[in-house]
């Protein structure tokens, strides 16, 4: 049964076409939640089969490995198949509430479905220029639900994303032709084994994957790539950024994982270059680290300043990527084993709580008329289960125990100190504080006092079921953070065995 | 890789770049396309060596050109259609709303 690999994708692209064929509006509600539970319950099944008994390769078309696109589920992509299914769900049942008919006809469950697709895709890909493609899949369907509201505003950020992104896969696409054009094959699996073989080649696949990893820093939101991301965010409708911010940004982390880690990490430069025996994953995670440590810095400072919820949680996120890519690097340049496990926790932890406080945001700004912190008062004393979500969510991201941002920000830090990298854990420090900080003040000034302005019958029931799910999610993966952690050591376990990938995908065959 | 090819690749390039930095809306979009039909020329120039068509059973299964960088430039082609003609609709949805393409002085609207 290798084709259940490619069964969430379907299940994505199905719910996709189907929302956009029905008309009725609640069933085209109905259709999509229906859709994503699909979708979930595939995504469980692929993971725990992987979990059970390894990966899973499935050649599409039956091309096989290497000349055909292989489709792979190991245990790295099962961790995100199941991230993404919770936060998709969440954003799903949220929408279904939140977003204006208007929005809803103009196809918003259809461009929601397709970035599911595209994600789950470049999850499951062992393909670079699939990746490529499943990257546009992705870049398309938020184009679309960034400018679904149409106004003066959006069409403007609208238009610097999208003409940020093109050029972006202008680049990814030269890069990955650039390789092709070395290795002679764009299976990731093969890219790799053929670089051990042949170490001429592994100069010019550095130049070609610096390209990459500028296009995989923009997509995820890395200094000094990081700009689009606050208005994209806190222009697109809260569950869109939501989904953008919680699970496609995480696509960018997945691809630098999965190509500089799995594919390129421990290719090294032949006798007669420059620097001989530098290895690629060493070179990226050098650039990493500074990139990260500027992140972690830059993203917490604006985000202080920020006098919105939309805007201190859209620069939050840019912080906290930091947080995430900090320890792949400290695990590229070979300081810390176990760094690449707390980077996975710390990426679940960071799309949970992200996506339900963007939802909470946006519920709050609905029935509040303003999203000004200032201007906000009393939310906790006006509506309980958003207030206790919102606190929920955000003290898991500072990492309060027993909450799952807790295990991510611990496991991160004994990275850093596993490193013995005093820098690395200074910055973590300084972003650590200014994270407590900024929600210290949005929850003292927007939830404390007396109620201002708040119109509790604006806050449907599937919105704050939406919240206190993920919420509920922080809660009880904060309480089996063992198990969580084990998961993610398992997943990073994956990531870091470039031969067991190969033989994955290739199927031990030797050619 | 025939060197006129390579020198076209480097002034597309350099034109594209000199577009998408341009104040007009309408040029920074003939910019990025300039800009992704240059990915693709690369993908083509990159591609290996001139030979016949890859058919299977045509000729000889001697000197065959590569059908890989074609097959991933069609692909590319019929995103880079998609993304262009949606950022198109975009700048003429900008253009009703502000009645101006000029970047620059819609740029200074701070949110």
């Amino acid at each position: 049964m290798t084709q259940m690999v490619i069964l969430p994708f379907i299940a994505a692209m199905v719910t996709a076409v189907a929302s956009l064929a029905v008309k009725e509006k609640q069933v085209r509600d109905y259709v999509s939640t229906a859709g994503n539970i699909l979708y979930s319950g595939l995504a469980v099944y692929l993971s725990l089969e992987v979990l059970g008994s390894g990966p899973l390769s499935y050649a599409l078309g039956g091309w096989e490995a290497p000349f055909g696109i292989t489709l792979l589920a190991d245990e790295l992509s099962a961790f995100m198949l199941l991230m993404t299914a919770v936060v998709s769900l969440a954003g799903n049942v949220y929408s279904s509430s939140f977003v204006s008919d208007d929005a809803k006809s103009s196809g918003y469950y259809v461009f929601l479905n397709f970035m599911l697709a595209g994600m789950t895709g470049a999850f499951l890909t062992a393909d670079l220029f699939n990746l490529f493609v499943m990257f546009e899949l992705v870049l398309l369907s938020s184009y679309a639900l960034v400018s679904i509201r149409d106004n003066r505003r959006q069409l403007f950020t609208s238009l610097k994303y999208v003409v940020m992104n093109l050029l972006g896969s202008s680049f990814m696409l030269v890069a990955i032709g650039g390789i092709y054009g070395v290795t002679g094959s764009l299976n990731m699996a093969a890219i790799s084994r053929r670089l051990a073989q042949n170490p001429s080649m592994a100069g010019p696949v550095l130049g070609f994957s610096v390209l990459l990893f500028t296009v995989f820093a923009l997509k995820s939101g890395l200094v000094p790539f990081h700009f689009w991301a606050p208005h994209v965010y806190s222009d697109s409708p809260a569950p869109a950024s939501a989904m953008m911010a919680g699970i496609s940004k995480k696509v960018g982390i997945y691809a630098i994982i999965r190509v500089f880690v799995t594919v390129l990490g421990s290719t090294a430069l032949g006798a007669k270059t420059l620097m001989p025996g530098l290895e690629v994953g060493a070179a990226i995670g050098t650039l990493l680290f500074v990139m990260s440590c500027a992140t972690v810095l830059l993203g917490g400072v604006s985000a202080i300043n920020r006098k919105t919820l939309d805007r201190i949680l859209s620069y939050s996120s840019i912080g906290q990527v930091g947080f995430i890519t900090l320890p792949i690097a400290l695990f590229l340049t070979g300081a810390a084993e176990s760094a690449l496990a707390a980077s996975l926790v710390y990426t679940l932890s960071h799309s949970i709580s992200k996506s339900g406080l963007f939802m909470a945001s946006g519920t709050i700004k609905k029935a509040a008329g303003t999203d000004s912190i200032e201007d906000l008062g009393g939310v906790s004393e006006a509506d309980r289960t958003v207030a206790t979500s919102f606190f929920v969510l955000a003290f898991s991201l500072v990492g309060i125990p027993p909450l799952l941002g807790f295990m991510g920000k611990l496991s991160v830090f004994r990275s850093a100190v596993s490193a013995g990298s005093p820098g690395a854990l200074l910055v973590l420090l300084i972003g650590a504080v200014m994270t407590l900080l900024y929600f210290t003040k949005s929850w003292l000034s927007a939830f404390f006092g007396e109620v201002k302005s708040f119109d509790a019958s604006e806050v449907s029931g599937r919105e704050k079921a939406a919240i206190a799910f993920l919420a509920a999610v922080a809660i009880t993966a904060g309480l089996a953070g063992g198990e969580v952690y084990s998961l993610a050591q398992q997943g990073a376990d994956a990531a870091a065995d470039t031969q067991g990938y190969i033989d994955a995908v290739l199927g031990g065959e030797t050619g | 890789m025939s060197p006129v090819l390579s020198a076209i690749l480097g002034l597309m390039f350099a034109g594209g770049t000199y577009l998408i930095l341009s104040r007009d809306a309408v040029q920074v979009v003939i910019g990025s396309l300039v800009l992704s039909q240059c990915a693709n020329l690369y993908i083509m120039i990159a591609g290996g060596k001139d030979g016949e068509a890859p058919i299977v059973g045509h000729h000889g299964a001697a000197n065959v050109t590569d059908p890989v960088p074609q097959a991933l430039v069609l692909t590319a082609i019929v995103i880079g259609f998609a993304t262009t003609a949606f950022l198109l609709t975009l700048v003429y949805r900008f253009y009703e709303e502000n009645e101006e393409v000029d970047l620059e002085k819609l740029g200074g609207e701070k949110s």
